[in-house]
């Protein structure tokens, strides 16, 4: 179990284009083609892509696990730890999924404050971030739809 | 003659009180974000991709060429004065720059900076002005089995670049072919790669794919990073330092450097932004190296020297003109700030190619105006004027910039396209980009392969279909040999002689 634990977080991310290719690479069999132009037509470019990526993904392993475990360790320590990236990536989903729904200005506030959260390394007090988080907005309100002149949605739907 | 009337008209149109406008904004925000350690002028002009939808295509260039142009150069501020290049084509301007920083002469090292991005821009400008006529002229030659090995010469120079791991560049490259692939073929109206959902027949935007590899991917990477070390009284205490007579060199440590030596420098960094993917770290490095294989002993090379400084920032700023070449003529871009460039490009319905200097020159001919004004008036002037400040910004909190730059990303992204799902695919494409910086992955390449995918594929295929599916259309065709001969030069210099020479030499104890 532990082996295959190392076997993720040192060749996790080779292993994660390796099953995308895959998936892309079961595309190809939909793909159509409305009249012949040949060996070189609708199919050819992705499967060429898919053959050149599998092997080129095979030598990175091949050659990652010839690497001395602890130097990758070493390595993937360096690039530090992904879980702040991750709660970044799932702030930005929820402002995606509130930007409609909650209106540009709660969504926009939310998102900013949780950014600045993120990015802190001082304990400011909550009213400092939450008066930054609302100049944020504000400025942004006034680039994009005032400056611009683009439509947002600034209240809640049904507001 | 006719287009260098259109650059007559080009300075008329930059030098109207709305356009001047755009490019001193431009040239501060490039300034801005050239400075600060982690922000690029490549992630500026992500971000103006949006906002220019709601602008005219002439103020959105002026603006992306001073943002370019001024990006290239700030990064020389941190460099020297913090010894933290605020760009990666500064890195070596910051190990002579701040030896003369630590010997009390930052401000001459500022100069000699400025003065050097000032040559060697202009110089690149000026190169790009006269010679675009007669590039576009050789264009005409290429014919489309020309064009396949054109772009394949492209995508061989992209990956040789990335000389520390091939086998990541290459898939880096193919992985931004296949996200070009999905959606309509382009010989045939039928969808590919749509997995039974409407949303990816149209394919994907390449703002999603700008906005989440150079925006979102950066913040991500960002986190980690730690706050400088230094403080705001510090930065305060470097910048009361610097006195502004001290930012002009004294005209015997120019004679020293030599006209030939700006020049020469200038002339390398151009022909490196002609080459696709290569970028302003390598002009800076080749022309460093050069001057430092032929430098005397008083150089000083890397205890403080002038020389170094000026040839590398004459490079790196000359590196610019360079790159517009082959964006503007194949659509191939230098440098991932030319790759934007060309989406704001076609967003605006401008397709590259020589007829682009026939019939559009006038859309176009504001943008090297303004990339001539911002080397030679702006590079100076911003120094001179607003020098001192520049250091301090490095003191700006990061979780205010971050959180704005986020902001700004993202409701860019809805502004530019009203769609939330291209806002979700600016998110994926960001998480995406920043797992593969991550690996060592560049993705950079990531770009370039997904912009230069479905051209390789179309001149392939036209080329195939002209000659009956005769492949030896590519050996036959003398552009096209001329392409793929300069594919070997290129792999067996870059790749095959640097090993010989390795084996060759004797081991090290």
């Amino acid at each position: 179990m532990s082996k295959i634990k190392t076997l993720t977080r040192q060749h996790g991310l080779s292993l994660g284009l390796l099953v995308f290719t895959i998936i892309y690479a079961s595309g190809i069999p939909r793909i159509r083609s409305l009249f012949d132009e040949g060996s070189v037509g609708t199919k050819f470019l992705p499967q060429l892509l898919v053959i050149i990526t599998l092997s080129c993904l095979v030598i990175i392993i091949l050659r990652d696990m010839k690497t001395a475990d602890g130097a990758r360790e070493e390595e993937l320590q360096k690039s530090g730890s992904s879980a702040k990236p991750l709660v970044l990536f799932v702030a930005t989903l929820a402002y995606i999924a509130l930007f409609k729904s909650a209106g540009f200005l709660i969504a926009t506030f939310l998102f900013s404050y949780s950014v600045l959260c993120l990015f802190s390394h001082s304990n400011k007090k909550l009213i400092v971030r939450a008066s930054i988080a609302a100049a944020i907005t504000g400025l942004a309100y006034l680039l994009f739809a005032v400056a611009f002149g683009t439509h947002l949605n600034i209240y809640p739907v049904g507001f | 003659m006719e287009f260098f009337a259109d650059i007559l008209g080009g300075f008329h149109a930059v030098l109207t009180p709305y356009n001047f406008a755009f490019m001193v904004g431009g040239f501060l925000i490039g300034t801005f974000f050239g400075a600060v350690p982690g922000l690029t002028s490549v992630l500026a002009i992500a971000l103006l991709l949006p906002i220019t939808y709601s602008i005219d295509v002439t103020p959105a260039l002026i603006m992306c060429a001073s943002i370019f142009m001024a990006g290239m150069y700030a990064g020389s501020i941190t460099a020297t004065t913090i010894n933290i290049p605020g760009a990666p084509s500064s890195m070596m301007t910051a190990i002579e720059g701040n030896a003369l920083m630590k010997q009390g002469q930052g401000a001459n090292a500022l100069g000699h900076a400025a003065l050097g991005s000032m040559v060697g821009g202009t110089v690149g400008a000026l190169l790009l002005i006269l010679l675009m006529p007669l590039a576009a002229e050789l264009t005409l030659l290429i014919r489309t089995p020309g064009k396949f090995s054109l772009i394949m010469f492209a995508l061989v120079v992209i990956v040789l670049v990335q000389r520390d791991d091939v086998p990541k560049a290459i898939v880096a490259t193919t992985l931004g072919m296949m996200v070009g692939t999905i959606g309509i073929d382009v010989m045939q109206p039928v969808p590919r790669f749509s997995y039974g959902t409407s949303a990816l027949v149209q394919g994907i935007d390449m703002m999603p794919v700008i906005i989440g590899v150079f925006a979102i991917a950066e913040l991500m990477t960002q986190i980690h990073a730690r706050p400088s070390d230094i403080s705001a009284a510090e930065l305060k205490k470097v910048a009361d330092k610097l006195k502004r007579r001290d930012f002009i060199p004294p005209l015997s440590e120019i004679r020293e450097i030599g006209l030939f030596g700006y020049l020469k420098a200038a002339c390398i960094g151009y022909s490196i932004g002609l080459l696709p993917g290569v970028g302003g770290s390598m002009a800076a490095f080749v022309a460093y190296a050069d001057a430092k294989r032929t430098a005397k002993p008083k150089d000083n090379f890397g205890k403080g020297s002038r020389r170094g400084i000026a040839v590398a920032e004459s490079a790196n700023n000359a590196m610019c003109g360079g790159a517009f070449v082959p964006m503007l003529m194949f659509g191939i871009p230098g440098d991932p700030t030319t790759a934007i460039v060309l989406g704001v490009l076609v967003i605006n319905g401008i397709q590259p190619g020589a007829k682009l200097v026939e019939t559009q020159a006038h859309l176009i001919a504001p943008m090297f105006v303004s990339l001539l004004l911002s080397a030679l008036i702006l590079i100076p002037l911003t120094l001179f004027l607003l020098g001192p400040l520049f250091i301090r910004i490095v003191s700006i909190p990061r979780a205010i910039l971050y959180a704005g730059i986020a902001v700004v990303a993202m409701v860019g992204c809805y502004v530019a396209t009203f769609s939330i799902f291209q806002m979700a695919l600016a998110a994926l494409f960001g998480l995406f980009a920043y797992y593969l910086r991550r690996g060592g992955y560049p993705v950079v390449s990531l770009l370039l392969g997904f912009i230069l995918g479905p051209n390789l594929e179309l001149y392939l295929r036209r080329s195939l279909d002209l000659s009956d599916g005769s492949p030896l259309v590519f050996l036959s065709s003398p552009d096209s040999l001329f392409f793929i001969a300069l594919a070997f030069v290129f792999v067996y210099m870059m790749e095959i002689r640097p090993r010989q020479l390795a084996k060759k030499s004797p081991q090290s104890p």
